[in-house]
């Protein structure tokens, strides 16, 4: 009611229309009577009815009756701001009861936030959100890719496009150094639920909590931001069930162009006589070149590792009575031969007000994963070869039958069909949750709840290896097998207590909480090696020789108390204040406990009297946030005294007798990483409410970063994690979202935003400059560094290397002899000067952290037709491609299969950038020839979608709607970058970014399906 | 209605669990204790014994590493190339803090034994009352005493030391510092009286340390405290009778022939007070659980790593007899072409057997010029070895035990302590000398009057102490003994001046005092400033 009246003081217009009625009212005809109402039956005053074609009319009373003398044959329109205008024809009747539905775009909408919702004009914090609607377009394997593109301050990066990979997501930026920088995900209210299996179609809203006010509730696992997501309920009482099929087929984007296999068997020879080997010992003929190139033979390797990938997926929903239930499948095969992911979902929600003061809630799901090698490494290791291996060679050597073995030229690593056939990984998971809770309304405001979750989640996976090609069947060391079992069971108990009361001018919102998780893992693994046979794949693990067994078991707890205080005085002045204490079981004694308190302010600007009300700007909201959050970001096990049984003594020369010793200290001073952050922002709603601004400028700092501290041998030795350090990320975000035009054939919704986030560690340990991150510098095997370094005043994760100047010419031999090159090798910068080039030499060489993102989402409707576009650009990102260093040839490498490379240098053909060989031939180290810019702009989604006109089809009874769609996903990207795709690099962790070894490229997919409701 | 009965029942259950973990503070549950009974401190003393032999690359008390810190004195010298840098800096006297052998094998070794003992001694604090004290106690009285045998090897290699008797990493162990060596050999007796006073006259085996062992360190401890540098030479006495205890009720003897200690097959014999106790490979499995001494102190044409080698003026010195001939190796078997060389036999694979004769190789012909010690290679060299013989054992992890202590080196602790203390040597103090000179010329124990005798009565006190101290020098020639008696009766620079100008490594630095101790590791004052150096490093 008292949402109603707001309504109805916001819209200065709707006085108007009332005044305007009230003086033409005028008696004719029937007097229909009637009450007009809400889906909740709630009776709706203010609702204005209307004669079509006249401008005869009323309104609803105070309790929504309304009395109205009309023709008998008149058509009645009701309009209320806020709900679906209704037509209905009088046919003589003289009692018409309505219940006016409402319209989800214009109403004000309830968001879901920390334990609770909110009206989101009352919302004080910075929080983003996204609707069953704007997901329904986008048909994603996982919900993180809904994220994409939508919300400003949310970088959701796909580093690999094997199906149903997890996803990077960063909500405003990576805050600490060694620990994760997830987001905590809250799924019906389960805190720290995995969203892997999700079934995205489930889900009936998302809210990302991005400030500390907001995240604050969450406290101890709230530093890196919060995503709630709340899944479908069904809410009215009619039943409706709902049927989805799509189809797909993805493909590789693009493709390394790469030698032919004569072009590749020149290339070798080549290196070797610039190396000095004489004609007659070169490894390829003249003649077997040019057989070579006569038949064509050969092997592109992308053939033989890329495949087209294939998704089905079918859906089911039922909606009946207090009764959600959702079934779905899909099976998906990806563009790298092998791969699969499979899913099954299941989910049931019950909501159900069992008697008068109790609501009941039951969510029951079920989620059953299958994948096949689905190992990132692995697929690095195949993609890398891929491009690398020999294109001369064929797949399978005619001699032996088998896979071709690795010759004296090209690559180290194993023939790439080999990896794929012979190394075979499966993975099962099943997750399993029943989630509860009772709502008890106690009175006079006062609200309980109690929630219970159990999730019992096992993880099942295999993997084997036959002996490698490389190596005879008699050596069977490199035949290996492994098996992990895990199951997880935890369990949460929430009890909530909240008020809600309003007097006069003062509304007051408060709720107290009180929560425990648990959780508890074990897991058996066994592995193996040396085979004695290998000819039953994965079941010849029995006969292996070498046989280790682990086992693990871990239990976490963490259980808090905590509460929020809502405030709001004459609708202009909110506050919020939020606080919780932790207790965790991972840290440090004395340590476990900790404190975090968030609070924000938003004064509604509008409301004041002074405020124009011109229809142009029409809210004006403006907030404050600040607060505490932490991260538990350690393991447990570093905190308590680690004990491992050794090997033992032997007492009596002749047994050993089992010992037992510390194999890590307790460390007694580990506590919490603890983020600050501030948070400014703006809510404006401009021409009459049809487009939202928001603004929001943040500053993050997370204090006692956890960093690795030596120990002195004399207290044991090793590393111990200590908090110290800090680390800032600041930003600015914008989003515009509302309708363009907004007719009933024709509606533009657009969504804009762009986001500039800026990292900077600010401190490490004691005088500590600088942390390498990233693998080793394979590409620089004689200086040996990491690829990555991260500065003190400086983002994470810069990349590390040479600078290279091009290639030395022949007139510059005497410079080149300096160094011990020769013309046509690379020129690398020596930067201090001292005539060589050495670990003195390497500097930064790239920034892989974005200048700014983007995000530019319009639905275009159209009488039945649909289109959804989702653009998506990512700019002033540096990528080190060490994916195409690696087809130069060079260090670890050997011979290049780049096309490119025909192009190198040569004493006859001096102009190119791209060495060539010499007796002092180095071709590539980790240096700024690989550097590319990596900033892009992608078509992510293109949806279009016909609604069958059913209403039209009578031969359709009992159908209420068909849809059809067609989709192409990542169906055009802009960019300079060379490699397959500047996001997906095989790299996730934010000390090691733009680093490209060959990661999973994204494929582009090509989707159709169809969803039919009854 | 029952569905709905049910679907109550359960979330009541997710209500009450909350509940009872509340009152159980659930956190404490979590925190892990491993000492729940004997048994689990048994375990946890065997694990500190596991660490002194951890199969840690070059962090072990048996493999050649654990000797560099002790190549200063006059027995052992080293290949001129290769990876024996670790090894020339001390027996060329220019020891460098960099040293990374001494900082790992030596250093954080046997930091690693003080943090197990001190770990199983918090262990057992944490059991009173819970098991019978006494047998508490018996138990933990091993870890006492490896944590006195550690800090006195440490004190005697670097001096002044951080004193730590804990496990638990805080922010105080960055600053700690070293402790006077007055405060180190405190804790030592301390925790040698607690051994003492605990542990049983005698063990279930052999490797376990028993009461005796404990006294006899404790008369090591206070013979060294009487020297330098501290030179509390009321401390004599103490050791003479320590040494005296052991002698007449420990129920050792000396084993009647020299050779006859150094068996596999006589492991734990009764001249054994307490040695590093190994394992043969067939029964324990690889690893480094093996003697690497065996490996380290053999000569490259018997596939062995020569980490370190007798120095020749040592060797001219040594006194002819059993035990020179079975401590040292001069000459190597070696295939011959020459039909009037005896010959073996050797079975080859599928093959007939050939004959292959063989000839001898003296020291001098040697690749690296020097004799070999080879008192750990189990008596396995005289039937067996043939030089580059590629049919002989690659594995060289002997499993001879090490002793640390044994009746002959308290005979001539007791010697030197009693002539020292009582300002000359007795009659049994020169009786108890002769009987190791018989016995190492090979003469039988009791044959008083032999040759080798020195006469009761014929030398001064201090002659008397040099004959012991050299007389411990050839006994116990690769036991890890040398140096320290050196650096106690401060011979180091005259026993250096002997080298023989033939060694291909000569000293390059003048010896003083300075290189009694060893410089604290470079890696160690990087993390913690607050240790100083030892001067001159």
């Amino acid at each position: 009611m008292k949402k109603i009246s707001n309504l109805l003081m916001s819209r200065s217009h709707i006085f108007l229309i009332l005044f305007f009625v009230s003086v033409k009212l005028l008696a004719q005809g029937v007097i229909v009577d009637g009450t007009v109402a809400d889906e909740s039956g709630e009776t709706l005053p203010g609702v204005t009815i209307m004669v079509k074609g006249t401008t005869n009319g009323t309104i609803t009373d105070f309790d929504g009756n309304y009395r109205l003398e009309v023709p008998s044959d008149a058509s009645l329109e009701y309009r209320f701001v806020g709900f679906m205008t209704q037509e209905l024809n009088v046919n003589g009747r003289t009692t018409i009861d309505v219940v006016l539905n409402m319209d989800i775009k214009q109403m004000d909408e309830v968001v879901v936030i920390g334990y609770g919702t909110v009206d989101k004009k009352d919302l004080t914090g910075a929080v983003g959100i996204l609707s069953a609607d704007d997901l329904a377009l986008q048909p994603v394997v996982r919900i993180e890719a809904a994220l994409q593109s939508k919300l400003p301050g949310v970088v959701v990066n796909q580093n690999s496009g094997n199906p149903g990979s997890e996803m990077k997501v960063r909500i405003r930026g990576a805050n600490s150094f060694g620990a994760g920088n997830g987001p905590l995900y809250v799924v019906d209210g389960f805190v720290g639920a995995d969203i892997q299996s999700l079934n995205p179609d489930d889900v009936q809203s998302i809210s990302v909590l991005k400030d500390a006010s907001a995240s604050a509730i969450y406290g101890a696992q709230g530093a890196n931001g919060v995503i709630i997501i709340t899944t479908k309920s069904n809410k009215s009482d009619k039943t409706q069930i709902s049927v989805k099929y799509q189809h797909s087929i993805s493909q590789l984007r693009t493709r390394w162009d790469l030698m032919e296999g004569w072009q590749y068997m020149q290339t070798v020879n080549d290196r070797l006589r610039a190396g000095g080997t004489p004609e007659d010992n070169l490894i390829f003929s003249r003649l077997d070149i040019l057989q070579a190139q006569s038949e064509g033979s050969g092997t592109d390797w992308q053939d033989v590792v890329f495949q087209t990938g294939q998704q089905d997926q079918i859906q089911l929903s039922v909606n009946k009575g207090s009764s959600f239930l959702s079934a779905a499948a899909q099976w998906n095969k990806g563009i790298v031969s092998g791969t699969k992911y499979n899913r099954y979902n299941i989910r049931y929600n019950y909501t159900e007000d069992i008697f008068d003061p109790v609501k009941l809630f039951i969510g029951i799901s079920n989620a059953f994963e299958q994948r096949e090698n689905s190992d990132n490494s692995e697929h690095i290791k195949t993609i890398r070869t891929a491009v690398g291996w020999p294109t001369n060679l064929p797949v399978f050597d005619e001699v032996t039958g088998d896979y071709t073995r690795n010759a004296s030229y090209g690559p180290l690593p194993v023939n790439p069909a080999f990896t794929l056939n012979e190394t075979p990984s499966t993975a099962y998971r099943n997750d399993f949750i029943t989630n509860s809770y009772l709502e008890f309304r106690l009175g006079k405001g006062f609200k309980f709840k109690t929630q219970g979750i159990i999730n019992l989640r096992g993880i099942s996976s295999t993997n084997f290896s036959r002996v490698s090609p490389n190596l005879l069947a008699s050596s069977p060391a490199s035949s290996s097998y492994g098996n992990t079992n895990r199951m997880f069971l935890k369990w949460q108990a929430t009890q909530q207590l909240s008020y809600k009361k309003t007097l006069g001018k003062h509304a007051i919102n408060a709720t107290a909480l009180y929560e425990v998780r648990s959780s508890v893992e074990r897991s058996f693994s066994s592995s193996g090696s040396e085979l004695t046979t290998t000819n039953l794949g994965y079941f010849s693990a029995g006969v292996a020789d070498v046989r280790n067994n682990g086992v693990n078991r871990q239990n976490l707890e963490i259980w808090s108390y905590f509460g929020r205080v809502n405030y709001t005085f004459n609708k202009k002045y909110l506050f919020t204040f939020n606080a919780r204490h932790d207790e965790s079981s991972r840290l440090g004694v004395g340590y476990e406990g900790a404190n975090f308190f968030g609070g924000a302010f938003a004064y509604k600007l509008s409301e004041e009297s002074f405020f124009p009300k011109n229809g142009v700007i029409d809210d004006v909201k403006l907030r404050i946030s600040i607060g505490q959050l932490g991260s538990q970001a350690v393991n447990f096990i570093e905190t308590i005294e680690v004990v491992g049984y050794n090997k033992g003594y032997s007492f009596d020369g002749a047994t050993f007798t089992r010992g037992a010793a510390v194999s890590r200290p307790k460390n007694e001073r580990l506590g919490w990483e603890t983020t600050n952050q501030i948070d400014i922002g703006a809510d404006v709603g401009i021409l009459d409410n049809r487009f939202n601004f928001t603004f929001d400028a943040f500053y993050k700092q997370t204090t006692d970063l956890i960093f690795n501290q030596q120990v002195p041998a004399y207290a044991g030795g090793g590393n111990i994690k200590v908090n110290s350090g800090e680390m800032v990320n600041k930003g600015l975000e914008f989003a515009l979202s509302g309708y363009a035009i907004d007719k009933r054939d024709f509606s533009i919704e657009v969504n804009a935003n762009i986001s500039f986030i800026r990292n900077e560690l600010k401190d490490i340990l004691g005088d500590t400059e600088f942390i390498a991150s990233g693998p080793n510098q394979r590409d620089n095997p004689d200086l040996l560094d990491n690829t990555h370094r991260n500065f003190v005043g400086r983002p994470l994760g810069l990349l590390w290397g040479l600078v290279y100047d091009g290639v030395y010419s022949t007139d510059q031999e005497d410079l080149a002899s300096k160094y011990n090159r020769s013309p046509g090798d690379p020129i690398y910068r020596d930067l201090n000067d001292d005539g060589q080039i050495d670990n003195e030499d390497l500097t930064v060489i790239g920034n892989p952290n974005p200048d700014f993102i983007w995000g530019f989402v319009t639905n275009v409707r159209y009488k039945n037709f649909t289109l959804n576009l989702v653009w998506n650009g990512v700019h002033g990102m540096d990528v080190l491609n060490s994916l195409k260093a690696s087809t130069y040839g060079g260090a670890g490498n050997r011979d290049a299969t780049n096309v490119e490379f025909l192009d190198r240098w040569t004493p006859e053909d001096q102009n190119t950038d791209i060495p060539g060989f010499t007796t002092t031939s180095i071709l590539s180290r980790q240096s700024s020839q690989w550097i590319e810019d990596g900033s892009y702009v992608k078509l992510r989604n293109a949806t279009l979608k016909y609604d069958l006109p059913t209403k039209s089809l009578p031969w359709l009874k009992g159908i209420s709607n068909i849809s059809v769609f067609v989709t192409a996903q990542n169906a055009l990207v802009f960019t300079k970058y060379t490699g397959y795709d500047p996001e997906s690099l095989s790299n996730t962790g934010d000390k090691a970014g733009g680093f490209d070894e060959g990661g999973y490229p994204i494929p582009r997919t090509f989707l159709t399906g169809m969803n039919i409701t009854f | 209605m029952k569905r709905l009965i049910q679907i109550f029942a359960f979330t009541i259950l997710g209500f009450t669990m909350s509940c009872v973990d509340l009152e159980e503070e659930p956190i404490n549950q979590l925190r892990n204790n491993y000492f729940e009974s004997l048994s689990s401190l048994r375990a946890a003393v065997n694990g500190t014994y596991t660490v002194l032999i951890s199969d840690e690359w070059e962090r072990s008390v048996q493999v050649g590493s654990f000797r560099v810190p002790q190549m200063g004195a006059d027995d052992f010298t080293t290949l001129t190339g290769s990876n024996k840098e670790d090894w020339r800096q001390f027996d060329q006297f220019y020891q460098s803090s960099g040293n990374t052998r001494l900082q790992r094998a030596t250093w954080a070794l046997l930091y690693d034994v003080i943090r197990q003992a001190s770990w199983d001694i918090e262990g057992a604090k944490s059991l009173e009352g819970r098991v019978g004290q006494e047998l508490i106690d018996a138990v933990v009285a091993e870890s006492y005493f490896i944590r006195a045998w550690s800090y006195f090897w440490l004190v005697r290699t670097f001096g002044e030391l951080p004193i730590i008797t804990n496990t638990i990493v805080t922010d105080a162990i960055y600053d700690v510092e070293r402790q006077s060596i007055e405060d180190v050999y405190a804790l030592i007796l301390e925790d040698l009286d607690f051994a003492v006073n605990h542990l049983p006259e005698s063990q279930s085996a052999y490797g376990y340390i028993n009461k005796w062992a404990a006294k006899s360190y404790l008369s090591e401890v206070h013979l060294t405290m009487a020297g330098w540098p501290l030179k509390q030479t009321e401390n004599y006495a103490l050791a003479r009778d320590y040494a005296k205890d052991v002698i007449d009720n420990g129920g050792f003897d000396l084993m009647n022939q020299f050779s006859d200690i150094f068996q596999t097959a006589n492991e734990g014999n009764v001249e054994l007070i307490w040695a590093i106790s190994l394992c043969p490979i067939e029964s324990c499995g690889g690893g480094y659980t093996g003697s690497w001494t065996a490996k380290a102190t053999k000569p490259a044409e018997l596939n062995g790593y020569q980490d370190m080698y007798i120095e020749l003026s040592f060797f001219e010195r040594f006194p002819e007899g059993a035990r020179k001939d079975f401590t040292m190796l001069s000459e190597i078997k070696v295939e011959s072409d020459d039909p009037t060389d005896p010959f073996y036999i050797r079975e080859t694979d599928g093959k007939e057997d050939e004959q292959i004769h063989y000839t001898y190789l003296d020291y001098a012909q040697f690749t690296t010029g020097h004799p070999y010690l080879k008192k750990y290679w189990d008596g396995f060299y005289d039937t067996t070895l043939v030089a580059n013989d590629p049919s002989q054992p690659v594995d060289a992890q002997v499993a001879m035990d090490i002793p640390m202590m044994r009746l002959a080196k308290v005979y001539l602790m007791y010697a030197e302590a009693q002539a020292r203390a009582d300002g000359g040597a007795s009659a049994e103090s020169y009786e108890l000398l002769n009987q190791i000179r018989r016995r190492g010329k090979g003469y039988t124990l009791t044959d008083a009057g032999s040759d080798v005798d020195v006469i009761t009565g014929s030398l001064s006190t201090d002659d008397f102490v040099r004959t012991v101290v050299d007389e411990k020098g050839w006994e116990l020639v690769g036991e890890l003994n040398r140096w320290f008696d050196l650096v106690r009766t401060e011979r180091v620079e005259e026993v250096n001046a002997l080298r023989s100008p033939d060694e291909p490594l000569p000293i390059q630095n003048e010896i003083t005092k300075q290189f009694y101790i060893a410089p604290i590791p470079a890696t160690e004052i990087a993390i913690n400033p607050k240790l100083t150096q030892n001067e001159g490093y």
